[in-house]
């Protein structure tokens, strides 16, 4: 396996910021996964992935598509187990889904029945919170992503980014500790995409939370990320890691005019770039 | 219909209006002139005073009573069975593909048949009708429940997962709501076919029902008496279609104006 750390060695700012110990949090345990499709032939999703991610980090995974980046996720969330391997958190194997995790899905995946309100304060009411400070604490998170006013509303009454907002209050009203993003914004035009990405920048800075953010595009992934993973063509593994050394708070949009941006970028789309060859991606 | 909006509603009306004064007016001006020989055919106005001293007299209201009771029962009996099964095979695949042939064969078989058994297990009262709406009603439930159930999107499922949810609340929250359009679709016809079945029930034996009065009304050449026995069934089901419509309409607002 080829894993090359890469990046500068100044001291943690982050870390230290944040308050968190350099731990391992999650581990990933040369992990592989199969799946027989319904001819009976067998395919490699995943394969030799090995990775340690820190309580706290914002990994993101890039590869092209089809590689099992989301075949990853799955794994971490517990929804799916790993044909070989382990995955920990925390030191203990993961084996169902646990109740410490987010997941912010690519599709749409709202209750079509409920209302925004409905919609938000389910995973509460799923954990036995009580009613009314399920209510408080839901209508709270629907003012933060910005939609006040909206409560009522269901699901096919909103466009596709507040759509997202939903799920993103969703996710962050129960606090997990660790969340998994699978590509949650490539469904959004540039300038929603944006707003959001600085949204969950804010809510994620200083909260300690682990982020594992599943994209294609090596540019969000670097602007948003602590850390990069490339992932090569299928069966995917992990080609290399790279640490984003730019500096938090950041603005999504003016990252990208830092001097080390392109340098960063150049760096990683050199390994990435013989893996997307052919793929149509970029 | 989904056009009608567009569509002079007024002159629709108009229309249905005079379609219904001509036909029966042909059909009464044709018996009067002797075309129409009114022992096979009756006419709409012998028929229609017929319904009206049915309606002012005691009888026809225990007659639709009993009709009404026990189709409402039929389909709920029939309802709440075909549910929990469909539910329970949909996520049971071994229990399904054990049972698969067996409702294949139950399905194809026409329910009414039934009937003579029915009569020989549940004598001639109203069971015997219940139970001739349940078979028809609980297979179509059954069929549409379980087709609803496996249809729901796994990564619905998936996201109340994460989100915490128990198997239970999976059912409650994902399972049924999604399934719900389905049982509603099947709800709709079930409805009807539970009064086929209790009518059915009736014309073969019975003491009291809108089919037994059917019968009597056949048995002794009364064509009038079978016609209007025939218009007071269908203004019974049209009722009850428009309050199953209405129901409908609230449990799945969420879909919105499609």
């Amino acid at each position: 396996m080829t894993v090359r750390e890469r990046g500068a060695s100044q001291p943690d700012v982050r870390a230290e910021q944040r308050g968190q110990a350099l731990a391992p949090y999650i581990e990933i345990r040369d992990v592989s996964k199969q799946f027989v499709n319904k001819k009976g032939t067998v395919f490699t999703g995943v394969t030799e992935i090995e990775l340690t991610i820190e309580k706290g980090s914002f990994v993101s995974i890039v590869g092209p598509s089809g590689c099992g980046k989301s075949t990853l996720l799955t794994m971490i969330s517990g929804l799916s187990g790993p044909t070989t391997g382990d995955v920990l958190i925390e030191g203990k194997s993961i084996r169902d889904v646990q109740n410490n995790m987010g997941f912010l899905f690519q599709k749409d995946v709202l209750f079509p029945w409920k209302t925004v309100l409905g919609n938000v304060e389910s995973p509460l009411l799923f954990r036995g919170v009580d009613k009314s400070e399920a209510n408080r604490r839901a209508l709270e998170w629907i003012a933060k992503v910005g939609l006040k006013g909206f409560e009522h509303h269901y699901p096919h009454q909103l466009s596709g980014g507040m759509r997202k907002r939903v799920s993103m209050a969703q996710t962050f009203v129960y606090d997990p500790e660790v969340i998994l993003m699978d590509e949650p914004f490539s469904a959004l035009d540039v300038h929603t995409r944006n707003r959001m990405e600085n949204e969950l920048m804010e809510i994620w800075g200083g909260s300690g939370r682990t982020v594992v953010f599943v994209t294609h595009d090596l540019e969000e992934a670097i602007a948003l990320s602590t850390h990069v993973v490339v992932f090569t063509k299928s069966p995917g593994r992990i080609k290399a890691v790279y640490e984003v050394d730019l500096p938090y708070p950041r603005n999504v949009a003016e990252i990208k005019f830092e001097p080390k941006f392109p340098e960063i970028y150049q760096m990683i789309w050199s390994d990435l770039r013989e893996e997307v060859a052919g793929h149509g991606h970029e | 219909m989904g056009t009608s909006e567009r569509l002079n509603m007024p002159l629709v009306w108009g229309l249905r209006i005079l379609c219904s004064v001509l036909f029966f007016g042909a059909w009464e001006y044709a018996v009067r002139l002797g075309w129409l020989d009114p022992f096979f055919f009756s006419s709409p106005v012998e028929i229609y005073t017929q319904i009206i001293a049915w309606l002012s007299g005691q009888e026809i209201y225990y007659d639709i009573y009993i009709t009404i009771g026990e189709t409402l029962l039929g389909f709920a009996i029939g309802v709440l069975i075909g549910m929990v099964t469909g539910f329970v095979f949909a996520r049971t695949p071994m229990l399904a593909a054990v049972f698969d042939p067996l409702f294949v064969v139950l399905n194809a078989m026409p329910k009414l048949a039934l009937g003579p058994l029915f009569i020989i297990w549940f004598g001639i009262g109203i069971s015997s009708k219940v139970a001739m709406a349940v078979v028809i009603v609980l297979f179509l439930v059954f069929f549409n429940t379980y087709q609803g159930v496996r249809e729901v999107s796994q990564d619905l499922i998936n996201n109340a997962r994460i989100l915490g949810a128990s198997r239970w609340s999976v059912l409650r929250h994902v399972l049924f709501p999604s399934a719900l359009g389905w049982i509603f679709s099947s709800l709709r016809t079930s409805i009807g076919y539970a009064l086929i079945g209790a009518v059915v029930g009736e014309y073969m034996v019975a003491q009291h029902g809108v089919g037994h009065l059917i019968a009597s009304a056949q048995a002794n050449f009364d064509t009038t008496g079978v016609f209007s026995g025939l218009i007071i069934l269908m203004l019974l089901v049209w009722v009850i279609d428009v309050v199953i419509q209405r129901v409908e309409e609230k449990l799945t607002a969420w879909r919105g104006q499609a």
